[in-house]
């Protein structure tokens, strides 16, 4: 018997190369972007922050660190439909599919290691930011002073002192609950219409797998909204976080959240396990 | 000698469609079984459940005495199509994956293999003719240690100097216990090397007899197996 690990690890190799080519994308095209700024933009070179003259190329640098992390938005996006395509191609997958280990278990192994492979994409980006910023601040004078001016700045200090350790890992758990609930839930629609699609009577035309996903789709809408619903009117109850911080007034959404996740993929789990064959490909 | 693979009351519906029937059928391990039977006669699907990728059956398959499908798929080798790699995934890579996912396969021995089939580890999936990656997906089973070994058609693209060579090496590389379950229209070819034969007809096991018994009562496994089929076409 394979061990999970063993598994997660193959998948994730997988599933790291599309990461790797989605960054190096990411980093080619802020460079252009940054090319057709600097030759487009009047005075470009006579930087300032705060009253203070940047060099050149250290404002250059942190130009170009502000385009790449506003292109994470776009590449982040891309990378979470490219993974889920892969993830569902990976379930359905004969060569996968024979591994030795009980079907569900292989699906929370791909499910997974898309996951990380996803954290994996913006722990890169992340450190792309940050070693640009320390270049940027350690080349600079002036944006040393910039930055040291805007510690000192009243309305910035009281903003660092808002800032609190248990919002901060509430919102990051509320992320990592949603990037699973993405793969869960297109999980979730792929098997429940390759399970009935199977099911119906030589239906398995293109035009009424079409309809059944659409089905499939609007009764999952109806059923989370339904169970927001609910989820809101528990949590409206004057007994339940009476704390009016950032962190519990966040926290019913997301418990919400980790409900969902476990439910859709209990489910994914069980329709796997029992009726979602791997496609033939001899 | 005990079962290694028992079959009991299998049937299997797709899209309300019956393609298995009332399926019984035992296995004895170390011999070499060919599974006959017309296009579309449920052959593949009878693997497919066998292997555990094909669900929604009714009855039971045991193999090596379970039932648990994730067990029964570390017992046996399955010719996989490979599709689960990107085209541009290397041989050597594939090998990799082997490696690490199955504990029962053996580097050394796919080294003879692929020696033997003269496959060139740098070459990408892509690259590879119909017949080559037939050849891969053989050395890939057969570096197996597997009790039993699912071969679905796999000399179907490999030209027949190659095929008679394969063919006539396959015994060399399985163990003395492991059991090979073939399935091929080349009956001819094979049928020097089988020990059993079972036929899949009108949804079910339609006859399993031994080889040497149809050879007693008939000039060959062919003409048999023809035979089964005459008239049908009038």
């Amino acid at each position: 018997m394979t061990k999970f690990w063993t598994l997660f690890r193959e998948l994730f190799k997988q599933k790291s190369k599309p990461a790797y080519i989605v960054f190096l994308i990411q980093v080619a095209v802020a460079l252009v972007t940054l090319f057709i700024t600097a030759t487009t933009t009047p005075n470009f070179k006579s930087a300032q922050m705060f009253g203070n003259k940047i060099p050149w190329l250290p404002a250059w640098i942190l130009m170009y660190i502000v385009i790449f992390l506003m292109y994470s938005f776009i590449a982040d996006f891309a990378y979470l439909l490219l993974t889920a395509w892969k993830n569902e191609k990976i379930n359905c997958s004969q060569t996968w599919r024979l591994v030795p280990m009980s079907d569900g278990k292989i699906y929370l192994c791909n499910t997974l290691s898309s996951f990380c492979s996803f954290i994996y994409l913006v722990i890169m980006q992340s450190i792309v930011g940050l070693i640009g910023c320390l270049i940027a601040y350690a080349s600079s004078n002036g944006i040393r002073k910039a930055i040291a001016y805007a510690l000192h700045q009243e309305a910035v200090v009281d903003h660092w002192a808002d800032v609190n350790i248990g919002d901060f890992l509430v919102l990051i758990l509320f992320m990592i609950l949603l990037g699973l609930f993405w793969y869960v839930i297109i999980s979730f629609l792929h098997f429940t219409s390759r399970a009935i699609v199977d099911f119906l009577p030589m239906m398995s035309n293109k035009f009424i797998v079409f309809v059944i996903r659409a089905i499939v789709l609007i009764v999952i809408v109806y059923l989370v909204i339904w169970a927001m619903n609910m989820f809101g009117e528990i949590y409206s109850n004057p007994w339940f976080f009476k704390d009016s911080s950032f962190a519990s007034s966040f926290m019913p959404e997301t418990i919400e959240l980790l409900i969902f996740d476990l439910i859709f993929g209990a489910a994914n789990y069980a329709l796997i396990d029992k009726f979602v064959e791997a496609k033939q490909n001899n | 000698m005990k079962d290694l693979l028992t079959i009991k009351d299998l049937s299997y519906k797709k899209n309300q469609k019956l393609i298995l029937r009332d399926v019984n059928l035992s296995l004895k391990p170390g011999k070499i079984v060919a599974l006959l039977g017309e296009n579309g006669a449920g052959k593949t699907t009878l693997m497919r459940i066998i292997a555990g990728v094909a669900k929604n059956y009714k009855g039971s398959v045991t193999l090596k005495d379970t039932n648990d499908v994730a067990k029964r798929k570390s017992f046996l080798s399955f010719t996989d199509g490979l599709t689960g790699f990107s085209e541009s995934t290397k041989i050597g890579d594939v090998v990799n994956f082997y490696v690490n996912i199955f504990n029962d396969f053996d580097e050394n021995e796919f080294d003879e293999l692929r020696k033997f089939m003269k496959l060139d580890p740098d070459m990408k999936l892509s690259q590879l003719s119909r017949g080559i990656r037939e050849k891969l997906i053989i050395a890939l089973n057969f570096a197996r240690q597997a009790d039993l070994y699912l071969l679905d058609e796999p000399f179907a693209g490999i030209d027949p100097m190659a095929r008679k060579r394969i063919i006539n090496s396959i015994i060399l590389w399985k163990s003395e216990q492991s059991t090979i379950l073939i399935s091929d229209h080349f009956v001819d070819q094979i049928a020097a090397l089988l020990d059993e034969v079972v036929v899949i007809k009108n949804n079910t096991v339609f006859a399993h007899k031994t080889a040497d018994k149809i050879r007693e009562e008939h000039k060959s496994i062919e003409e048999y197996y023809e035979g089964l089929y005459e008239g049908e076409d009038e």
